[in-house]
């Protein structure tokens, strides 16, 4: 009962006073536009639009780009890892999310870095003539946010991956197919699952991630998490702020949803 | 001759009459890590028939099939289909079917697009495809399930889904593992009468594996009974069960009565618990001639019992003194336990109902236990005798 008592306090009182909030008049107040113009700010002006677009999208590619990584570390791990490596690479994995998150990006600061690590090897191989711009660039975002997410892709991959029993995989085999066609016909529609999973999850963790963007981004791209700090910090309209809290919200309500319908298909 | 092979595996009808393909086997070995799985093991399969590879867990049958199959590499020795070397061709060129235990229906796929998919992978027409898997269909006699999903059949059903996904391509061998253990018991000897049924109208040189003693007895043409990663018999299922060899097969295929004696000449001679004279047991020493004792099985079917006070057993028959301390009604049988005077094991003696008064003799009663000494046979001793099994060691 304690329990429930403090997630009704710290967790579920907030939500409604976010909610009661982002009904109040922000900075900006449109008039007689009744309690929800805040929302109709957000969704009328294209620039946050744009803003919303941008957070998805960029979701969108560092999921992507964690299956098109995670998928064949998860294949080797479970299908040709011995037990050995098999234990040593879910440390590899894991071991980096022991770390705090501010500290990893600030690595790929030091490695991104005008005169970081990878312009200076590239410098001194005479690859390029002077620094790239690595850094504060939409690239510098993805290659953070996939670092930090890419263990759980691989993690709910393999997990779906040891599951199928290989006889599946070898009655393919009999039956003709090569190599090639049993994963594409057999081992990855049956794992379609795992990817489903992990990309919900690195989609999820992707669109409310913060320090990496404010860290490695230098305000390339604009997404909900910045803004709403931005509004809470600088422009301090704290009903706005609200109001995009919610949006996002939704969208990961949404996720979780569709992870839901996800568990419950693979129960049947 | 790549080509015609594809050719001859893929692109036939279901129908067509096939020549029936023979495998063969020349000393082929496979050691996981550590264990030996497979001795050095050499084994020819006659084209048509159905052989079963008989033996407990770990005896290495189902290596055995994984390596004719392809699935499994051999450290030594080559594979032949029809006499062609496949030692290295990988399992989808092999042209084989193989029905799993487990079944192994592809789940997120219909029951249709499950028995396609060796044709699809083939190249087979859409057309042609559709009207051979429904020809499969009927042949295992569940027409209309088509659209069905596998998580929606019985295991009987799916048996016979993943028997025909395996027969639709007109695979040259066809290969079971252990199919139908995982059915219940009368599903499971309708199944051995289907299977045995379709296998020989197919005309299909299929190898069996199994651990079920009476499954390979009853649905093969030729038992290969295997024991830690050897063969130690190969036979008709009657020769095997009639004239086990050794100990283990005497034992795992049925039960047997064993009885110790001395050879001298050509017989054996029982001179032991239940006996007070010396008497002959066994005719026909097999491998145990040289020996000076040997060890002899008799059938529980093949003894009878007489009461003692119905005057002598006729002169040819073996016979011991015993007490009947157990009797079980089996339907179409009887079982007695007899206990004979100063032996450890009781002597189980099985007779068709028909054949016996009453329920026969009751328990307590005192008996005699008679065999023909022809009907038992002299077991070899376990050590595998490498001339009779053409199986050598390393």
């Amino acid at each position: 009962m304690p329990s429930l008592l403090f997630l009704a306090a710290f967790f579920i009182a907030p939500l409604f006073v976010i909610l009661e909030m982002s009904f109040q008049e922000g900075r900006l107040p449109v008039e007689g536009a009744g309690v929800f113009q805040n929302y109709q700010r957000l969704f009328a002006d294209t620039f946050y639009l744009g803003v919303i677009a941008e957070t998805v999208g960029l979701s969108v590619v560092v999921t992507l780009v964690s299956v098109l990584m995670g998928y064949p570390v998860a294949y080797f791990m479970v299908r040709h890892a011995s037990g050995r490596s098999y234990d040593l690479i879910v440390f590899l994995l894991i071991a980096p999310l022991l770390t705090s998150i501010i500290m990893r990006t600030f690595g790929w600061q030091v490695l991104l870095a005008r005169r970081g690590l990878i312009n200076e090897a590239l410098m001194m191989l005479n690859l390029i003539e002077r620094p790239l711009g690595l850094l504060n660039s939409p690239l510098a975002i993805v290659v953070g946010l996939v670092h930090v997410l890419v263990p759980f892709m691989v993690l709910s991959i393999a997990s779906v991956l040891q599951g199928i029993d290989r006889r599946l995989e070898e009655s393919a085999r009999i039956l003709g197919a090569g190599k090639l066609q049993t994963f594409l016909r057999v081992t990855f529609p049956l794992s379609i699952d795992g990817v489903g999973t992990g990309a919900i999850l690195v989609f999820m963790l992707a669109n409310g991630s913060f320090v990496t963007l404010l860290l490695l981004g230098g305000g390339t791209l604009q997404t909900l998490p910045l803004l709403i700090y931005q509004q809470f910090n600088t422009t301090r309209d704290f009903p706005f702020a609200a109001t995009m809290s919610n949006a996002l919200l939704v969208l990961a309500v949404c996720c979780l949803y569709a992870q839901l319908r996800l568990i419950r298909r693979r129960g049947v | 001759m790549a080509q015609a092979d594809q050719d001859a595996t893929r692109g036939r009808a279901p129908h067509d009459r096939r020549i029936p393909v023979g495998v063969r086997l020349d000393g082929i070995s496979k050691r996981f890590r550590s264990v030996t799985a497979l001795y050095p093991t050499t084994l020819a399969v006659t084209p048509g028939t159905m052989t079963a590879l008989l033996g407990p867990s770990g005896c290495g049958k189902t290596t055995t099939l994984r390596i004719v199959a392809g699935l499994e590499a051999p450290d030594s020795g080559s594979v032949f289909l029809a006499e062609r070397e496949v030692t290295r061709v990988p399992p989808d060129r092999r042209g084989l079917g193989m029905v799993f235990q487990s079944y192994s229906l592809f789940p997120h796929m219909t029951v249709g697009e499950n028995i396609a998919f060796g044709l699809k992978m083939a190249g087979v027409s859409s057309a042609e495809t559709a009207a051979r898997v429904r020809a499969m269909l009927n042949l295992v006699r569940l027409p209309d399930i088509e659209d069905r999903y596998p998580r929606q059949l019985s295991g009987g059903q799916q048996q016979r889904v993943a028997l025909a996904r395996a027969l639709v391509t007109n695979p040259s061998v066809l290969l079971l593992d252990e199919p139908l253990a995982a059915l219940d018991r009368n599903l499971r000897e309708n199944m051995q009468f289907e299977l045995r049924q379709i296998q020989t109208s197919l005309d299909i040189t299929t190898i069996i594996v199994t651990h079920d003693q009476e499954e390979a007895l009853t649905m093969s043409d030729e038992v290969v009974v295997m024991d830690h990663g050897r063969v130690i018999q190969v036979g008709t299922p009657a020769e095997v069960y009639e004239r086990p060899r050794t100990r283990f097969i005497a034992e795992f295929l049925g039960t047997a009565n064993l009885f110790e004696g001395q050879v001298a000449g050509d017989r054996v001679i029982y001179h032991g618990p239940g006996s007070l004279e010396p008497q002959t047991i066994a005719t026909a020493l097999n491998g145990a001639a040289g020996a000076r004792s040997a060890l002899v099985a008799v059938r529980p079917e093949k003894l009878w019992l007489e009461v003692s006070a119905d005057g002598p057993a006729d002169d040819s028959a073996a016979a011991l003194e015993g007490v009947v301390t157990g009797h079980v009604f089996r339907g179409a049988s009887h079982a007695y336990q007899v206990r004979v005077e100063g032996r450890d094991a009781p002597v189980l003696v099985y007779r068709q109902t028909r054949d016996i008064h009453g329920s026969g003799p009751d328990p307590g009663a005192q008996v005699r236990l008679c065999w023909r000494p022809k009907n038992a046979v002299v077991l070899a001793s376990e050590t595998p005798d490498p001339s009779h099994l053409e199986n050598r060691n390393d």
